[in-house]
This record gives structure tokens, sequence and C-alpha cells, in this order.
């Protein structure tokens, strides 16, 4: 029976059926075939007396037919009539008797009420079979249930963790950022005026007071990134373009990638579909990314950027050519406060900014080296809301 | 030689105060009275008669939200410019809501004091 349209479930749901019980009813009949035939072969007189093959021959039509239309119980006792009348018969031809009509007859009713009995047990161990099955397979679905529950819960218990983590830290940065932008206000005030006020031909001072205030900046750099990780954010999502935000973005990191003396090629899908995107912050993650890049290419170098479509997935790469992230490395790139550049070069929160905004988008941000050298870092918009 | 433009600057950080007040009279441009408590700046701007108040927002005794409904209560000195100063903001912040908080123009700390410079000329040009 071929399986139509919404019927599909149904025939598959009798799929076991078909497979289990005939293997063992084929296996009785091919005995009882193989025993008649031998049988007919040995004793052909005996069996072309009583008619053995009158009674076996119709059997295999209706055998075949209960096979195809799967009536296995029908079919099971058909093939252990078949098995008991050739074994019968086999009996009396090797007694060296030949048995009258009315025995064989009698043989044959009791055979098939043996049947029946035999039938109605093996329907029973069938449903006990079945029940034991049903709950098996509700006991593998309570299971999954349960495991996924398990993880659910897991996972809501780490956002939760997670969410007061960054409570607690917003509350610290907050605090901090206070306490420390006043005096980075006075230290960066102060240099500005003995800058402007106290002349001096001392190189050394002169170097002291640029050295005094790249420091103020970079400690208001690194209370900037610690807001801005710890603050709760909320997207404004839209459905817009990835490609225009990674042009808007390539623009906004104009100025670093000639400063590095780096190539930057965008190969972009033509036919992506529109996302729904936070446009200024996921522009914060791309500049991120390029920006590492620019940084981590030597001057000669290429950054390519590529979006192509995937199994429903879009998919947004960063090549760049420089020597890759060190093994030990890779772990931690995500990490709050850990950077592979040199010390005041970043404040090592970029990464975690950008991943947390990632994954708000329901994407995930993944970075790797490439066989050929350089690293990778790959976005890949998963379970973002499509739209045509 | 043009005269010298008036700076009330508040700010419960002494430091900022000593070495702003410092900055913007080495200009040569401003004259400036500091003031590092909320609750005397409203006195201080009725002497003073400032073009522009430099107010910080987060103060013990009175913050600047509440200096600042006191003189825009004033007769005398509702009109004049407020500019706040703020260590709680981000740069981002600042660009996003285009330096505004509740109708005030900030500042977010540390700033250049070049940007300052900046930021006073526009509001008393």
């Amino acid at each position: 029976m071929s399986p139509k349209g919404g019927d599909l479930r149904a025939f598959a749901a009798n799929v076991p059926q078909l497979h289990v019980v005939p293997p063992r009813a084929l296996a009785i009949s091919a005995a009882a075939l193989v025993v008649s035939v031998a049988g007919a072969l040995l004793f052909p007189q005996g069996f072309a007396e009583y008619g053995f093959l009158a009674w076996l021959l119709p059997m295999i039509p209706a055998f075949l037919l209960c096979y195809y239309r799967g009536w296995t119980r029908l079919m099971t006792m058909l093939a252990a009539a078949m098995t008991l009348l050739a074994l019968g018969y086999v009996v009396a031809a090797l007694l060296g008797t030949t048995l009258p009509e009315w025995p064989s007859i009698a043989f044959v009713i009791a055979a098939y009420i043996g049947i029946a009995l035999g039938a109605g047990w093996f329907r029973e161990v069938r449903a006990a079979e079945g029940h034991r099955a049903a709950a098996e397979r509700e006991l593998h679905q309570t299971s999954l249930h349960l495991r996924k529950s398990h993880t659910d819960l897991q996972l809501a218990q780490w956002k939760l963790i997670e969410a007061e983590r960054l409570e607690a830290v917003g509350k610290l940065a907050a605090g901090v950022a206070h306490e420390v932008k006043n005096p980075l206000m006075t230290l960066l005030t102060g240099v500005h005026y003995l800058k402007q006020h106290v002349p001096t031909t001392d190189e050394g001072v002169k170097t002291l007071l640029e050295d005094m205030h790249d420091a103020v900046k970079r400690a208001d750099a690194v209370i900037m990134g610690l807001l801005d990780f710890s603050q709760p954010r909320q997207l404004a999502l839209a459905p817009a373009d990835l490609n225009a935000v990674i042009h808007r973005s390539a623009g906004m990191v104009k100025h670093e990638v000639t400063q590095a003396r780096v190539a930057l090629d965008l190969t972009l899908g033509p036919d992506l579909p529109r996302l729904d995107l936070d446009v200024f912050k996921l522009q914060q993650v791309l500049v991120n990314v390029l920006t590492n890049a620019a940084h981590a290419t030597p001057p000669g170098g290429r950054i390519t950027v590529r979006t192509y479509c995937r199994d429903s997935v879009t998919i947004l790469e960063v090549d760049d050519t420089g020597s890759g992230i060190p093994e030990d490395a890779l772990g931690k790139l995500f990490d709050p406060f850990f950077t592979t550049k040199p010390t005041g070069k970043g404040t090592g929160l970029g990464l975690a900014v950008a991943r947390q905004i990632v994954e708000m988008h329901g994407a995930s941000i993944d970075i790797g080296n490439r066989p050929e050298g350089g690293a990778r870092v790959t976005i890949a918009f998963t379970a973002l809301k499509e739209r045509a | 030689m043009p005269q010298k433009k008036r700076i009330l600057l508040v700010d419960d950080e002494a430091t900022i105060t000593r070495t702003l007040k410092l900055y913007l009279e080495g200009t040569g441009a401003y004259e400036v009275r500091a003031e590092n408590r909320g609750s005397a700046a409203l006195e201080a701007a009725r002497a003073f008669k400032p073009d522009l108040i430099l107010l910080d927002v987060a103060m013990p005794d009175m913050d600047g939200g509440d200096v600042a409904a006191q003189i825009r209560g004033d007769e005398a000195l509702k009109d004049t410019p407020i500019v706040f100063l703020t260590a709680l903001v981000k740069k981002q912040e600042v660009v996003a809501t285009g330096g505004d908080i509740g109708g005030y123009p900030y500042i977010a700390k540390p700033l250049e004091p070049e940007k300052i410079i900046e930021v006073i000329e526009r509001h008393t040009s």
C-alpha cells in the first residue's frame, strides 16, 4: 500500500508491522516449502495420492496477499498451517503409510484448531510486545522531554546567573566609572594645561606628558568598555540588508585599514535574504572585528569580507592574512579583558561585547585559524527571522 | 580686548574645578568661578551672573538636576545656558542623544578641554 499525501505518517506507523512479523512468517513458510518440496521429491506417490499440492498451493497466493496487505496474524496462521500440513504428510510418508482421506481431513481440521490456538497465543504475545514497545516509546519520549527540560532549565539558570552577574557588574561599572572618570578628567585637563603653559624643550618631559595623556585615554577606554559590556541591552530589530551594514562598517574602519596598509575586499552574496538586525549594534560588532583584522594583518596583507547563504543560514566571514591566533588563546578570545594585542592597544572587551550582541540576534560568532594561514571570524545568522 | 566670558563651574570634585578653572582662565578668554556644593550654586550664580554654567550631575548635597531647576526658576538666571558635566554616560550615548539630556546639553567626562571650550562657545555665541 503506497503512502499518499498526508497519509505518510500512518504508513510509517505500519512499517514496523510489515517488517517485524513477515521475516518470521517467511521463515516458517520457507521451511514449509522446503519440507513439502523435499517430501514431494522423496515420496512423489504419497503426495500426489493425497493431493498435498491441492492444499498447499492455494495457501501461497493467500500468504502473499496477506504479506502485501499487512495481515500479519492471518499470514502467521497460514504459514503455520502450511508447516503442519506438510509435516503431517512427510511423517505419514516416512512411516511408509498413507493417510486415508478422513483422517487427513481430521488432521487438517485439528491443525487449524491448533493454529487458531497458537495464533491466539501469538496475538497475546504480540499484544504484550506491542504494549511493551509502546511503553518503551513513551519512556523514550518522556526521557527526551526530560532531557530537553533539563537543558532548558540549565540554560534558563545560566541566563539568570549571567543576568545577575551582568547587573552586578553593571552597578560596579557605573560606580567605578563615576569614581574613576572624575580623576581622569582632572588628569586630562592638567596634562593639557601643562602642555600649553609650561613650555619645555626637554624631549623627556614632552614624552612624559604624551604618555600621561595616552594613559588617561586608555583608562577611559577600559571604563567605557566595561560600561558597554555590562549595560543591559535591548536590540532595535528591523528588516535590513546585511551587505549594506557591511559597506557602512567598512567605511567606518577605512582609516584603520589604510593606516595598516592592508587591502579590504568585499565579496558579498547578491541574493541574501533581508534579516532582522539592530543595524547600529551590528555595525559595532563589525567595526570591532574589522579593526582586529586590520591590527592582525601585516602591511601588504588582505582582509576579505564574504557573505553567502547556505541551507537557509546567512553566513558572514572575515578572513585576514595575519599570523593567526595562538592555539592557547583560541578558547579565551571572548573572555572579558582577554586580549592578544600589545599592552595598551586593546581593552579586551571588544569581542566580549561583540558576542553578546551577536547572540542577542540569535546568531553565533566563531573565530578560528584558516588552514592556509590567518584567522577567520564567522558569524552565522541561524535563528533570525528571514523575510523575503 | 573682548570681555571675558563668565563661567560658573559647579562640581563636587575640587580637583576638577581647580584644574578646569586654571585651564579655562589660562586661555585668557574666560573668568571662572568654581563652586563645590550644589546647594551653593544658586547663590553663586546670582552673585556672579555667569554667561554659562557648567554643572556636575551627581553631587552629594544637591544633584545637578535640582540645581538646574532652581536656576530656571530664577527670573534673573532663567536664560543662562547650562551645560551638564557627567561621568555617568558613555561617548556613544552622547552621540546617540545628540549631547542632550532632559533638554540640557552635556559633556561626558573626561573630555579634552579644547572640546569643552567648543561646547562653551557654541552655547554662548
